[in-house]
């Protein structure tokens, strides 16, 4: 168990990483893929939701140290939206197939954007700088793109691991009458 | 199975609150420093490596000989302009203290290079600002200038901790400089950044002259930043007759995309 904590914590820590520094640098829209979100849910799905808890302390501890804001700011963020996607999780969407998967991700998508989004706004309240976030046609519009090409990214990451893993359920179920 | 899950996330919570204290306490800072430590040269490396990732990929797409021309071209123009800029603003300082004080030139400032860890994301970002490896244990402090190879304005220093620091870009809106036109009247006004891709310049008088193409520079107003240095040319005027000061958009010379290294330029002692 423990060496399997090891193990993830080094793969989480690589995963931040090339969040940072790789993928941020690349050419919009490529720059808003949240790799370290989507496999949080990967992890949460396939490995349960203790290990998918260490990658959140992971990613919420290490992007909290790179960042500017208070301390603690990203492990909220993550946090909270972990347990509302885990609530979804447990409650609804238990099975492994493409559909719940992609609506999970959404889901924690759509609550870390809107932490952001709030927090953003009280930073603003108390006179900080800001992003200078505006509900504009272009930020709806970027953010439309930015989710299509994150589910793009979750659709591609789902069928490598599903011809790897036999966990996953395909979006389409193949029935074969001749073994039934 | 409710109670077990209320129990674990409460213990999450608490967790964080511990992790934030101790954070506060500096009883954490032995670890962060030490994922620092690994993640900055890990950082510049991978950063290195998407920069030229992005390069071959421009290259591909807009005919790699064309683009090779242009960016020497591009280097060689900027090399050129801030060298013009550099010597216009001696030789004016030089006239004057000759004139005046009868001061010598000053001497040449002290730089400190960095590698960047990562560029700033539109939207919802996890950082507002670019990041670079170096912080106030290099001798860094808030509003010092950060500037490309050649010389060119990228942004000042806006945060930064003992390992690292985080910088605006020209183009963000927070990013302000006090600067002047490089025209015959040496016009002077405030920079702020634009939709993160231009620049404004405002309070620019209405008497003033200002042209296309013309030069802005930094001023030397501001306490840590050296006058002379480009942040770009003018490539719009914007005025209205009822309006008592007038703006103009300028367009950057530095390139972000295309360069690995900064250098942070410190005060003079």
């Amino acid at each position: 168990m423990r060496r399997q904590f090891f193990f993830h914590a080094v793969i989480c820590f690589m995963i931040c990483v090339c969040q940072i520094s790789l993928i941020s640098g690349l050419p919009y829209p490529f720059s808003s893929i949240s790799l370290v979100s989507i496999l949080i849910i990967f992890v949460l799905i396939l490995r349960g939701v203790n290990l998918a808890l260490l990658w959140v302390f992971f990613v919420g501890f290490i992007f909290d140290i790179i960042s500017f804001y208070f301390f603690g700011m990203y492990l909220i963020i993550y946090v909270f939206a972990f347990i509302v996607t885990n609530f979804f999780y447990t409650g609804y969407f238990t099975d492994k197939s493409l559909y719940s998967i992609l609506i999970l991700q959404i889901i924690f998508f759509t609550i870390v954007d809107f932490e952001i989004l709030v927090i953003d706004y009280f930073f603003k309240l108390l006179g900080y700088p800001s992003y200078e976030l505006f509900f504009t046609q272009k930020y709806v519009y970027n953010i439309l793109q930015e989710y299509i090409l994150n589910l793009i990214v979750v659709v591609c990451i789902f069928y490598t691991l599903s011809l790897f893993l036999r966990d996953l359920k395909p979006i389409f179920l193949v029935t074969n009458l001749k073994k039934l | 199975m409710k109670n077990q899950s209320f129990l674990i996330f409460t213990r999450v919570f608490v967790f964080i609150v511990i992790i934030v204290v101790l954070h506060y306490a500096r009883i954490l800072t032995p670890i962060e420093k030490a994922i620092i430590y690994f993640i900055g040269p890990i950082s510049s490396s991978i950063y290195s490596i998407n920069t030229n990732l992005t390069n071959s990929y421009l290259n591909f797409k807009e005919k790699k000989k064309l683009s090779h021309d242009l960016k020497i071209l591009k280097i060689k123009y900027n090399t050129l302009l801030t060298e013009n800029q550099e010597l216009k603003y001696l030789n004016t300082e030089n006239n004057e203290l000759k004139k005046l004080l009868n001061f010598s030139r000053s001497s040449k400032q002290k730089t400190v290079l960095a590698n960047i860890i990562s560029k700033p994301v539109n939207n919802h970002a996890l950082y507002s600002g670019m990041i670079i490896d170096k912080g106030i244990k290099d001798g860094l402090t808030v509003g010092l200038i950060v500037v490309d190879n050649v010389g060119m304005v990228i942004g000042k220093i806006i945060n930064l901790n003992n390992e690292i620091s985080e910088v605006c870009l020209v183009t963000q809106k927070k990013c302000e400089f006090a600067v002047f036109i490089q025209n015959s009247d040496i016009t002077s006004g405030l920079t702020s950044g634009e939709l993160e891709l231009t620049v404004r310049m405002n309070f620019i008088p209405q008497n003033k002259l200002i042209k296309l193409k013309d030069i802005v520079v930094t001023s030397g107003l501001e306490s840590g930043i050296p006058a002379g240095l480009v942040i770009g040319e003018i490539i719009q005027i914007i005025e209205t007759s009822n309006d008592i000061w007038k703006s103009a958009i300028i367009e950057p010379k530095s390139d972000i995309d295309s360069i690995n290294i900064v250098s942070v330029i410190l005060p003079n002692q």
